[in-house]
């Protein structure tokens, strides 16, 4: 059921009059069930991946909840004996974190990647004369897959490390593992949030609250069916015969990638987030103004936040705690410096991170060449970062000044243009292509062929990207732009409520029945 | 090992890992009041105050410290 459908308006109206006629104590019962009808409607199939993932968290979680408990020291032992009995304890809740985390990732791994991994080594093995035909499986993604996975490991991990008890009831816990709003694209949600933000609470009918989630859903409207959905048109037009346009409708292509993408997928979290705003839960944000980002660094900490911070927490931290990593530090350190220790190590775990978060959106090594990309360009920042402020203060540039802000933006713009080259190419060969029109001399600057888009499309294009700007705008400055408009009058309120409704209905793309595309971030 | 003293030795580590001589901090700087302290540093400042205070953070305080009054809560307890 993809947001932007009626099936979905109709869906969402019904689990809204539901909640609010429930008792407040029995509310997450009626989100479980709404959950779980959402999920299974795409296909009982799908379905049983999740319960399986769902009970085998929830069993290891109260394991490790049992051991914890269970575990005391006597009053009378010896210091080093506690250490050990604490080591053995530990021991024990490692092997059940390690069991269900190689369980539910094992999962992931062999649907998502063991056709992409058995014609890869075909590949590999090739090139040394070693000729094999794999056996390849037909097999389907679970819709959604990549993103509760990963929930739902973050919370047995957090379990593990004590951040957060064990919760005992089973149909709570799978109301945390399925949570309609944020199963099929996220965010990726920690449980210790979602309680917190008032998933199992009830919390009562707020008018302003409700206006503002609607406000919020009525905008990701906007941002996937006005923006994302028309400049699709035009992406989808140049990529798929680059070889005939010159450079700088390559250039705009990519450029307008950028927007689709990010209308496309702060889009759906709008919808997600307004949803969940309405019955007064509280869920993550995954995006903070991200293309005002002055460096590629800042860019990671306000695009796919809850992705990235999952990958901060549950990866590159564990790396550089690793015993390897630490052993490795020590030894640098007493042969060539602090510096030099931390910097490596540091370089190790990024390229790390960054080879699974491009295998984390799919099984292609385009996007492999994709993650790379922004650890090196990340290693480079941290690298170059002493030369880079050295040579800013021999030039005496002011760094407060606008202008040099809006360098920096562009900069980092121009970078994130370059990676989405790679990341939506449908293989490395025709990033490669693309990339090659735009540097060979061959290839003219422009040609007379379309884009795909009509005058009047471009001007809706680009009025509805101007709003896009101006609210990113207000989120940058940490000003909620409802806020704004809730302190207006009457009249202008609902002028302004009513032209964003009446610009989804009318400039809208729709396909046969008012359906619509559906968004990127489904297919990882 | 007093609260006093465990903020001068703070201090000096904090100073060494920003390269910042001029670096103070209390209890309730968080890393958005000191520049350059992002997830990279984090980790590379949280090896430095183990070295310094000889003591180990679990995970659970790395990733749970909201400022350098957690940070020297922790070290109180351990060290």
């Amino acid at each position: 059921m993809i947001f932007t459908s009626l099936k979905f308006i109709l869906f969402i109206s019904a689990v809204f009059i539901g909640y609010f006629i429930f008792p407040k104590r029995y509310r997450w019962i009626w989100l479980l069930i709404s959950s779980y009808c959402f999920y299974f409607s795409a296909s009982i199939k799908y379905g049983f991946y999740l319960v399986f993932s769902t009970i085998s968290t929830y069993i290891a979680a109260l394991a490790i909840g049992k051991i914890t408990e269970r575990f005391s020291v006597p009053p009378d032992m010896g210091k080093e004996e506690k250490k050990a009995l604490r080591r053995k304890n530990d021991r024990k809740k490692k092997l059940v974190v390690s069991a269900a985390v190689l369980i539910n990732f094992g999962i992931l791994f062999f649907i998502k990647y063991y056709n992409f991994s058995v014609l890869s080594l075909a590949k590999f093995t090739g090139l040394f004369g070693f000729d094999f035909s794999p056996h390849t499986l037909s097999l389907v993604l679970p819709v959604g897959i990549s993103f509760y996975t990963f929930q739902v490991i973050g919370y047995i991990i957090d379990v593990y490390r004590g951040v957060c008890d064990p919760q005992k009831n089973f149909f709570k816990y799978a109301l945390f593992a399925s949570y309609f709003p944020q199963i099929m694209q996220g965010p990726i949600g920690r449980y210790q949030d979602l309680v917190s933000g008032g998933l199992f609470e009830g919390r009562s009918f707020d008018y302003d609250r409700a206006m503002f989630g609607l406000q919020r859903m009525t905008f990701g409207f906007f941002e996937k069916l006005v923006i994302a959905d028309r400049l699709a048109i035009a992406v989808n037009t140049v990529w798929a015969d680059y070889a005939s346009y010159g450079k700088a409708e390559i250039i705009f292509a990519c450029i307008l990638y950028a927007i689709q993408i990010y209308a496309d997928f702060a889009g759906y979290m709008d919808i997600a987030l307004g949803a969940s705003e309405v019955m007064g839960i509280k869920m993550a944000e995954n995006f903070d103004a991200p293309y005002f980002a002055a460096s590629v660094p800042e860019f990671w900490r306000r695009w796919h936040m809850t992705l990235g911070s999952w990958f901060r927490e549950y990866l590159f931290y564990p790396v550089m705690r690793s015993g390897w990593c630490s052993a490795l530090g020590k030894k640098l350190k007493k042969s060539l410096g602090k510096g030099v220790s931390s910097k490596t190590t540091t370089v190790i775990a990024l390229l790390c991170v960054w080879f699974f978060t491009g295998l984390w959106h799919g099984s292609s090594w385009h996007y492999v060449a994709w993650g790379v990309y922004y650890g090196i360009l990340i290693i480079l920042s941290m690298l170059l970062a002493p030369l880079f402020d050295k040579a800013v203060d021999k030039l005496s540039l002011d760094r407060e000044r606008p202008s040099y802000k809006l360098v920096q933006i562009l900069k980092t713009f121009a970078l994130v243009c370059v990676g989405y080259v790679l990341f939506r190419s449908d293989s490395l060969s025709q990033a490669k292509g693309i990339f090659m029109s735009v540097l060979s001399p061959a290839v003219p600057l422009s040609t007379p062929l379309g884009i795909g888009l009509d005058a009047k499309d471009l001007k809706v294009a680009l009025v509805a990207v101007a709003v896009l700007f101006a609210v990113d705008l207000f989120r940058y400055k940490k000003i909620d732009p409802r806020s704004v408009i809730s302190k207006q009058g009457l009249w202008l309120r609902w002028i302004i409520y009513f032209a964003f409704i009446f610009a989804v209905l009318i400039y809208g793309i729709y396909g046969p029945g008012y359906s619509s595309a559906s968004f990127i971030y489904f297919q990882f | 090992m007093n609260r006093e003293e465990i903020f001068e030795r703070l201090n000096e580590v904090f100073r060494d890992v920003f390269d910042d001589e001029e670096l103070t901090v209390t209890e309730d700087t968080t890393a958005a009041d000191v520049d350059g302290w992002d997830s990279l540093v984090h980790i590379t400042l949280i090896s430095a105050v183990e070295d310094e205070f000889d003591i180990k953070f679990d995970m659970k305080s790395i990733v749970g410290m909201k400022n350098v009054g957690d940070m020297a809560d922790i070290i109180e307890r351990e060290a």
